[in-house]
C-alpha cells in the first residue's frame, strides 16, 4: 500500500464491505432485457404521439370516432338522396337540350314548328341572350336579393 | 432512432465480459469490441445495445447503488441511464470510451437525483454476499466486538452507508469509484470531468471525513 493510502488502511478494509453488497440473486439476468423493453415502449409511445399530432388517434377517443362515423354516414346518405332527387328533376332538362325550341320563346317555337324561319317581328326582349338566364327566376329565393351599389368615400390620413 | 430487431445480429454479438472482474481497469480488447457494438447500436440494433448493457450493467448499477444506498433507486436510475445513453448514442463520437461515456451519464443522473431528493434519505440496502463473512479484513474488524458476526456485519454495513451519505455527492462519488470500484485517478477524472489533482484532493478529504464518522469502528 502506497503512502497516500497508508493513513486510511483500516478505512479501506472497512470500505471493502461495500463490495459484498449484492442485489437479489438473478437481478442482472433480466436487467438488460428490461432496458430494451423500456426502449421499445418509448419508441411505441413516440409513434403514438406522432399519430396524435396527425389527428389519427381515433382509437384513443371512442366518442370522436363514433361522431366521425355518424357524420360520414350522414353525409353519405345526404349525398345519395341529393343525387337521386337531382336525377329526377334534371331528366326533362336533358331532353330539352335535344330540342332547339326549348331555347326560344313560345312564339319562336311555334315558328320553328311550322317550318318558318324567324321573322323580324320578334321583339328584342323575346330574343334569348347568353347573359340572360334561361330558367325562370321569379320563384327563386335569390330573386329577392337585389344587389345595390353604394358609393363609399375612403379618407386616408395625411403623412406616411 | 428507429429500433431494429434483427435476429441475425444476435448471434454475431459476443457474450458480455465476466463482470465479476469489474473493479479493475478495462480489458485491452474492450474498446474495439465496444466501438463495433456502438456502431451497430447507432443504426438501431437493439441486440448490439443489449450486449453493451450486459457488459456494464453491474458496474453502473453498483456505482449508483453506492451513491444512493437504495436498491430501488439504483435500479431505476441505472435503467434510465442506459435508456438515455441509447437515445443520445447518435451524438456519441467515440472521443472517449463508451464505458466512460455511459458512466458519466449515470453519474450525472444520480447527482441530479440526489440533489432533488436532498433530505429524503431512505436506506434500502442489499444483502451481503456469503464471502463477506469470510473476508479476513472484515473478520478482523469485527471479531473482537461481538461473537455474533452476521449481526455485526449488517450493523457495520448500516453505519458505513450512513457515513457515506453524510459526504457530499462529489466526495461520495470519488470514494465509490476509487475505494469501492477500484478505478484509477485518471478514469475518475474523465468521468467527473476534472483533473487528477482534484480527484486526489477530493479523495483525501472524503477519506478524512469518513474516518472521523467511523472512528468507533476503526480502532
Amino acid at each position: 500500500m502506497d503512502k497516500e493510502n497508508e493513513p486510511f488502511e483500516m478505512l479501506q478494509k472497512l470500505l471493502a464491505l461495500k463490495k459484498h453488497e449484492q442485489p437479489p440473486p438473478g437481478y442482472f439476468h433480466s436487467f438488460s432485457s428490461k432496458v430494451i423493453a423500456r426502449l421499445h415502449v418509448l419508441e411505441a409511445s413516440r409513434a403514438a404521439t406522432w399519430r396524435q399530432r396527425l389527428g389519427l388517434d381515433f382509437d384513443f377517443k371512442p366518442a370522436v370516432m363514433g361522431a366521425s362515423g355518424v357524420l360520414v354516414c350522414g353525409l353519405l346518405l345526404v349525398g345519395v338522396i341529393a343525387s337521386h332527387g337531382l336525377s329526377q328533376t334534371s331528366t326533362p332538362n336533358i331532353t330539352a337540350l335535344g330540342d332547339p325550341s326549348a331555347f326560344f320563346p313560345p312564339s319562336a317555337g311555334q315558328a320553328l314548328a311550322s317550318g318558318m324561319a324567324l321573322t323580324p317581328t320578334l321583339r328584342p326582349e323575346e330574343i334569348p341572350a347568353s347573359t340572360v338566364p334561361v330558367s325562370d327566376t321569379a320563384n327563386s329565393p335569390f330573386a329577392q336579393l337585389t344587389p345595390r351599389s353604394q358609393r363609399v368615400g375612403f379618407v386616408f390620413p395625411a403623412g406616411n | 432512432m428507429q429500433i431494429m430487431s434483427n435476429p441475425a445480429t444476435l448471434k454475431a454479438a459476443q457474450p458480455a465480459l465476466p463482470l465479476e472482474e469489474s473493479p479493475v481497469s478495462l480489458p485491452v480488447t474492450a474498446p474495439t469490441e465496444d466501438s463495433v457494438l456502438v456502431k451497430r447500436s447507432q443504426q438501431g440494433d437493439t441486440f448490439a445495445y443489449d450486449d453493451l448493457v450486459r457488459r456494464y450493467q453491474e458496474r453502473v448499477y453498483a456505482t449508483i447503488y453506492h451513491m444512493t444506498a437504495n436498491h430501488e433507486d439504483a435500479n431505476d436510475l441505472a435503467q434510465e441511464a442506459f435508456i438515455k445513453a441509447y437515445q443520445a448514442l447518435k451524438s456519441f463520437k467515440g472521443d472517449s470510451s463508451f464505458y466512460t461515456w455511459v458512466y458519466r451519464i449515470a453519474v450525472n443522473k444520480t447527482i441530479n437525483f440526489l440533489k432533488q431528493r436532498k433530505n429524503k434519505i431512505h436506506l434500502s440496502l442489499n444483502d451481503l454476499d456469503f464471502n463477506a463473512e469470510n473476508d479476513p479484513d472484515l473478520v478482523a474488524l469485527i471479531s473482537d466486538k461481538t461473537p455474533r458476526r452476521d449481526i455485526a456485519l449488517s450493523e457495520l454495513q448500516e453505519k458505513l452507508n450512513g457515513a457515506m451519505l453524510k459526504l457530499s455527492e462529489v466526495h461520495r462519488l470519488v470514494v465509490t469509484l476509487h475505494d469501492v470500484q477500484g478505478l484509477s485517478h485518471e478514469e475518475i477524472g474523465k468521468i467527473m470531468d476534472c483533473n487528477i489533482g482534484t480527484v486526489r484532493s477530493r479523495l483525501f478529504y472524503a477519506r478524512q471525513q469518513l474516518q472521523a464518522y467511523l472512528s468507533d469502528y476503526l480502532k
